[in-house]
């Protein structure tokens, strides 16, 4: 149970050939195409355009199919990530918490707005919605670490 | 005698993983059990005897207490005295009754446990296991408290060649924890009710679709799965009975809709999560157009539980046809936050002042919002409703998923209401126009004021958008809505009209 690494491979896009032998395996797979797209989110951090013509060919489906599923779940993103991604919790049991001030406090501290991320791509605010950590909020997710009763101090880079 | 320590998102969240580690650079090794819910109190570290009973136990462990952790681990008896149990005394806990969460932090996640009741249960008639569902009067736990029973009974009536039982477990309420803590808990739980599920209904396949936003859940899943199957739990002549079953993971990709069934399988077939019009029902034709079981997390791990006590036992648990037990989860801006499992039926004032102990900031709660982020806001006159589907159904509310998230009077309902149009702006599957456009004009029309000082006529404006998105949305993320704003407007009006401007 060791913690993921991400982004293992950013910056080194498969040719169509590699993503073709690696997606095949989800083909016959029920929910294949959302296997395929998670495990290129869990690869690379995101999905590349360009590699939509091969999703596509690789799952028998038209390109604007494989466009259609991507824009709509809010996981899969057609950009790479920052290096590391903060993810703040914006709904209610963390709002009753402070979570409004907290993101603002935390937008200051690394001087990007939700949504947004930093000019030397460093550090992406994203909004997520709920963490399952409710009774201990308001939470926060660095990268692949949940933190409780997030503070602005307590949110860090670091991982240790 | 060896240590323990609490492993579960709360605990990770909690700090857990450095404790952990620090730990063993002392050279002392531990194991990792579940969470008991008392989140709060996380992370949790106890030293165990040979009889696997808690001698000492640390709460709210930081890596600065390791030493002395480790002093006591080494040390003489006199010290453990010291440090005594507090989690197996404390009311939180002893005033439970539990029935889902029995084993969860009291055994370790991926023991197997026994299956004596599953063998026996696949040994009977199929219909009397499902006679047994209708007798226990179990409700849907996901929101919808529809009765299992129905469900079970028309997918096992409804001729086909294959049949489904799909686990939601896509859990995006805010201020609810419970399918997670399960998941991470017990997850064998969850795989025995799903197997007996299908068994009872004839289906041979199951799936879990987990949210992605549950990481560590997927973990605990993953290993017990594989745990499963290589003890014939799941594949073929499962625990060398005639019936075989299986069961494969999805993980979600961040929308809140799919957690609404039909959206669910939509995604399940590797599709845009679009709703689709009922019926049909997916109970007649669900995934791939096939008859499918669709449950709750905590509906499918009611399941043992059931049988283990008996249908009537189970039936007697409860109000009325608020029959068992069910996992209330206290959140939000509350003490001692986490899991309470009871059966139905205590206040709302029992969960967050016995139980929860008031606000962690120290003010007067002024209201809570049950039921999800489509629940109600409650004003403290309605804190005394019991905790029924039918007595919440009276003031306009509902259990939903069981979360009771906990507020303080700095709390501006206008906000909340503002939010709730937002939620499900940003959510909407766009199908609909009511709940695709609506949602932008209501939060539209509440932002545009200040706080304190909205104009009295956008209040009729929010009213009818409210009216149309009830009586015209598609499913319930447009049609519920309408809840958490309607409260806010109607309970805590000085939220929203000044009195200078009335
Ligand atoms: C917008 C929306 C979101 C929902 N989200 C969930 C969810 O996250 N988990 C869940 O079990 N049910 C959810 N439901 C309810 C499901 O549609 C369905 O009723 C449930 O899975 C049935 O299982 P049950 O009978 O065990 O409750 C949601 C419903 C709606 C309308
Ligand atoms: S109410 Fe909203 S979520 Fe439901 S079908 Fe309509 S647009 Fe989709
Ligand atoms: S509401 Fe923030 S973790 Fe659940």
């Amino acid at each position: 149970m060791s913690k993921k690494v991400r982004q293992t491979n950013t910056g080194s896009s498969p040719i169509p050939s590699e993503l073709h032998s690696n997606l095949r395996g989800f083909v016959d797979r029920v929910g294949g195409l959302m296997h395929a797209l998670n495990w290129l989110k869990g690869e690379y951090g995101y999905i590349d355009s360009s590699w939509i013509p091969t999703i596509a060919e690789t799952f028998n489906i038209s390109q604007a199919e494989v466009r259609g599923v991507i824009s709509f779940y809010h996981d899969f993103k057609l950009e790479p990530p920052a290096t590391h991604t903060i993810k703040i919790c914006q709904a209610e049991a963390c709002q009753s918490l402070g979570a409004r001030k907290l993101t603002k406090d935390i937008e200051a501290k690394f001087g990007t707005n939700l949504g947004s991320r930093t000019s030397n791509n460093q550090v992406e605010l994203e909004a997520i919605y709920c963490l399952g950590l409710c009774a201990v909020g308001p939470s926060v997710q660095v990268d692949d670490r949940l933190i409780a009763r997030a503070t602005p101090d307590s949110i860090s880079l670091s991982t240790e | 005698m060896k240590l323990q320590i609490s492993d579960d998102s709360f605990a990770r969240a909690m700090g857990s993983e450095s404790v952990e580690f620090a730990i063993k650079t002392h050279g002392v090794d531990l194991t990792r059990n579940g969470s008991l819910g008392l989140a709060w109190l996380e992370p949790i570290v106890q030293l165990l005897n040979g009889d696997q009973e808690i001698v000492s136990e640390f709460t709210n462990v930081e890596v600065k207490d390791v030493p002395k952790i480790v002093n006591v681990f080494n040390g003489d008896p006199a010290s453990r005295q010291i440090h005594a149990s507090v989690t197996t005394t404390h009311p939180f806990l002893t005033q439970q009754h539990r029935l889902v969460f029995d084993r969860a932090g009291v055994q370790p996640p991926l023991k197997l446990p026994s299956f004596k009741l599953l063998e026996d249960l696949l040994s009977q008639d199929p219909n009397q296991i499902i006679a047994g569902m209708e007798t226990s009067g179990l409700r849907g736990r996901g929101g919808a408290g529809f009765p299992a029973f129905i469900k079970w009974r028309t997918v096992a009536d409804t001729p086909a060649d294959q049949k489904y039982v799909v686990c939601n477990a896509d859990e995006g309420d805010s201020g609810t924890f419970s399918d997670r803590m399960l998941m991470e808990g017990d997850p064998f739980k969850l795989i025995e009710g799903m197997i007996i599920a299908g068994y009872a209904t004839g289906a041979t396949q199951g799936f879990i679709y987990l949210r992605s936003e549950y990481p560590v859940a997927k973990e605990y899943l993953d290993h017990a799965l594989e745990i499963a199957y290589s003890a014939n739990l799941l594949g073929q002549n499962v625990l060398n009975s005639d019936f075989s079953f299986d069961i494969d993971m999805l993980i979600g990709a961040g929308a809140y809709i799919c957690g609404e069934e039909t959206s669910l399988l939509e995604s399940l077939e590797g599709k845009r999560g679009q709703i689709k019009v009922k019926p049909p029902v997916p109970a007649i034709a669900g995934l791939f157009e096939k008859p499918t079981l669709v449950h709750n997390v905590i509906s499918l791990a009611s399941v043992p539980g059931i049988f283990e006590i008996g249908p009537e036992a189970y039936a007697q648990l409860g109000v009325g046809r608020s029959t068992g037990t069910m996992p209330f989860q206290i959140s939000g801006n509350v003490k001692h936050g986490g899991l309470i499992e009871l059966p139905f039926g205590p206040t709302v004032n029992e969960l967050i002042y016995n139980y929860g102990n008031g606000t962690l900031s120290g003010r007067p709660i002024r209201t809570v919002q049950i039921g999800g982020p489509l629940g109600a806001y409650l004003s403290e006159a309605e804190f005394d409703t019991p905790l029924t589907y039918e007595a919440m159904a009276e003031i306009g509310a509902g259990i939903g998923h069981g979360g009771l998230v906990v507020f303080d009077d700095t709390v501006d309902l206008k906000a909340q209401a503002e939010y709730a149009f937002e939620f499900c702006e940003i959510e909407s599957c766009g199908k609909c126009t009511p709940c695709r456009i609506g949602s932008v004009r209501g939060k539209e029309a509440l932002r545009q004021f200040s706080s304190n000082n909205v104009d009295a006529r956008t209040l009729v404006v929010v009213e009818d958008l409210c009216e149309v998105m009830e009586k015209a949305s598609l499913c319930q993320m447009g049609g519920m809505t309408p809840i958490p704003v309607r409260s806010a407007i109607q309970k805590f009006p000085e939220d929203f009209i000044s009195e200078q401007t009335t």
